[in-house]
């Protein structure tokens, strides 16, 4: 029900009805995708549906709600809270992030100034991405993520949407709250794109766990070395690393005595040691385990973990799946 | 004889009454714009330097003014903050028609107040600066304008009322 009213209070009066009308599940909501003058569509469960002119999820495109001009205008206008000021630089990173951690993803004109983007103007695309936490997905790679005295220096790659922020949010939670064999540790999370904590107003709405502390819409660079100065982290947690900057201030980290949790785009280590600004990352054996995940069937499939010298710890081949997450 | 008297004195009471209510009308107003145009200043810096949204600023704003308009304000903050599909124009004008019925502003200060709102919360943070700036200068011109004038117009209804009074007995007896 909680969910419902943080995506209906979104939605303007016309997709207001329209989605009271139909019977959904909200835990099954992945996304809602609105295009001007094109039909509605929202993906439940997985597949991907158009809500009707009557409401209702329906698969024939003739009968589907058509988005006027206004319901988008009129949206956007609740999207940010009746001031689109307030949220220039989340604009122009294109998503906002909204009550309950959902991500609204924006597209439109962008306006550029000396190569930058200094806003986007006639937004008219929108896509309502719900978000679900999945608690304990973390849990069968925690054996091989840390042992009785330490937490290993980890790295998650995963192709895009295959549950690698799903997994990184839930590995922050347990090893933060800690459990009956293991005690707590303190967690910074430079959350640069409010997807693993999604702060709303600078309070997190996904849990993170009870020692982490989190610093919403950083630069992941700068914010690794404020966390540093200021919270005294044990771990610190960052989301899609990726430039040279990024792989210094790790280095910087791991110097300082923090373990660090870092996700990455890829299919699998090999990918990763032909990128030209990750390659140092492997070849120095920077992290001592890597959690490949797939999403040939769903996403957040465990696909393999490796060693920091490449020995494969887990095999999704020859043991059993590991978890399924999602997101 | 009595009766005359006793009726005498009732509507030269009521006239010297609505003399003063209409003399204090216009102090109401000055208030009124004042509280406004202080609102306004923290509105301003809610809005600029905290980057709030016009909800957050406005329930700020009238939890700290206090006054009148303070709460005005943060009524319309919690309005803002439900969100039950409303677009800001509708909330708004819903909220100035409140404020309109409290009788304190004058006809063209609420004129000003709706086209207030009509820009609010678009574009940049510059421009609701700027939006907030013009209106305060707007209120500032009304407010030097009423001053001007308000001692003369609260002397004009005290006598007006009185001489009204005056004829209304002459006509009565």
């Amino acid at each position: 029900m909680e969910k419902e009213n943080e995506i209906l209070c979104i939605l303007c009066k016309n997709l207001r009805k329209l989605l009271e009308k139909t019977e959904l599940a909200y835990d099954k909501l992945n996304e809602l995708r609105l295009r001007v003058h094109e039909p509605l569509i929202a993906v439940y469960d997985g597949r991907e549906y158009f809500i009707g002119e009557q409401g209702g999820l329906v698969r024939e495109r003739e009968l589907a709600y058509r988005l006027s001009e206004a319901d988008i205008k009129d949206t956007l206008e609740l999207i940010s809270n009746y001031s689109l000021y307030a949220y220039e630089d989340e604009i122009r990173q294109g998503f906002i992030t909204v009550e309950g951690g959902h991500r609204i993803g924006l597209a439109g004109t962008v306006v550029a100034e000396q190569g930058r983007i200094r806003n986007v103007k006639n937004i008219y695309f929108i896509n309502i991405r719900i978000s679900h936490q999945i608690t304990g997905c973390a849990l069968p790679v925690l054996p091989y993520i840390r042992d009785a005295d330490r937490v290993y220096h980890t790295l998650i790659i995963s192709p895009p949407r295959g549950g690698k922020t799903t997994l990184l949010r839930d590995m922050i939670r347990c090893i933060s709250n800690g459990d009956g064999k293991n005690a707590g540790m303190t967690v910074g999370v430079v959350d640069e794109r409010s997807e693993l904590g999604a702060c709303y107003r600078g309070m997190p709405q996904n849990d993170l766990g009870m020692r982490t502390d989190i610093l919403d819409c950083c630069p992941k660079v700068d914010g690794m070395l404020m966390l540093i100065r200021s919270m005294a982290p044990q771990v610190i947690a960052v989301d899609e690393i990726g430039s040279i900057e990024d792989i210094e201030a790790i280095a910087y980290v791991i110097h300082c005595g923090c373990r660090i949790f870092a996700t990455v785009h890829g299919m699998s280590i090999d990918d990763i040691k032909n990128k030209p600004v990750l390659r140092k990352l492997v070849e120095e054996r920077i992290f001592e385990r890597y959690i490949v995940l797939k999403n040939s069937r769903h996403a957040g499939q465990i696909e393999s973990i490796f060693d920091a010298m490449g020995n494969r710890l887990y095999d999704s081949n020859t043991r059993r799946e590991a978890y399924g997450v999602c997101g | 004889m009595w009766i005359k008297l006793v009726g005498c004195i009732v509507i030269m009471g009521s006239a010297v009454l609505l003399g003063m209510y209409y003399g204090n009308c216009l102090t109401r107003r000055l208030a009124a714009l004042r509280q406004l145009y202080q609102a306004m200043q923290l509105l301003k810096g809610e809005i600029c330097y905290r980057h709030a949204t016009l909800s957050e600023a406005f329930t700020e704003v009238g939890r700290r003014c206090g006054h009148d308009v303070g709460a005005w304000m943060e009524t319309l903050g919690r309005k803002l903050m439900d969100r039950r599909s409303a677009t800001f124009m509708e909330l708004w004008l819903s909220a100035v028609e409140t404020i309109s019925r409290q009788g304190a502003f004058s006809q063209e200060d609420i004129g000003l107040l709706r086209e207030f709102g009509k820009n609010l919360g678009y574009l940049d943070l510059q421009m609701q600066e700027n939006r907030i700036l013009f209106f305060m200068e707007q209120l500032d011109v009304q407010m030097k304008e009423l001053l001007d004038t308000m001692k003369e117009r609260q002397r004009l209804y005290r006598t007006l009322s009185i001489l009204g009074g005056c004829f209304l007995i002459v006509v009565l007896l």
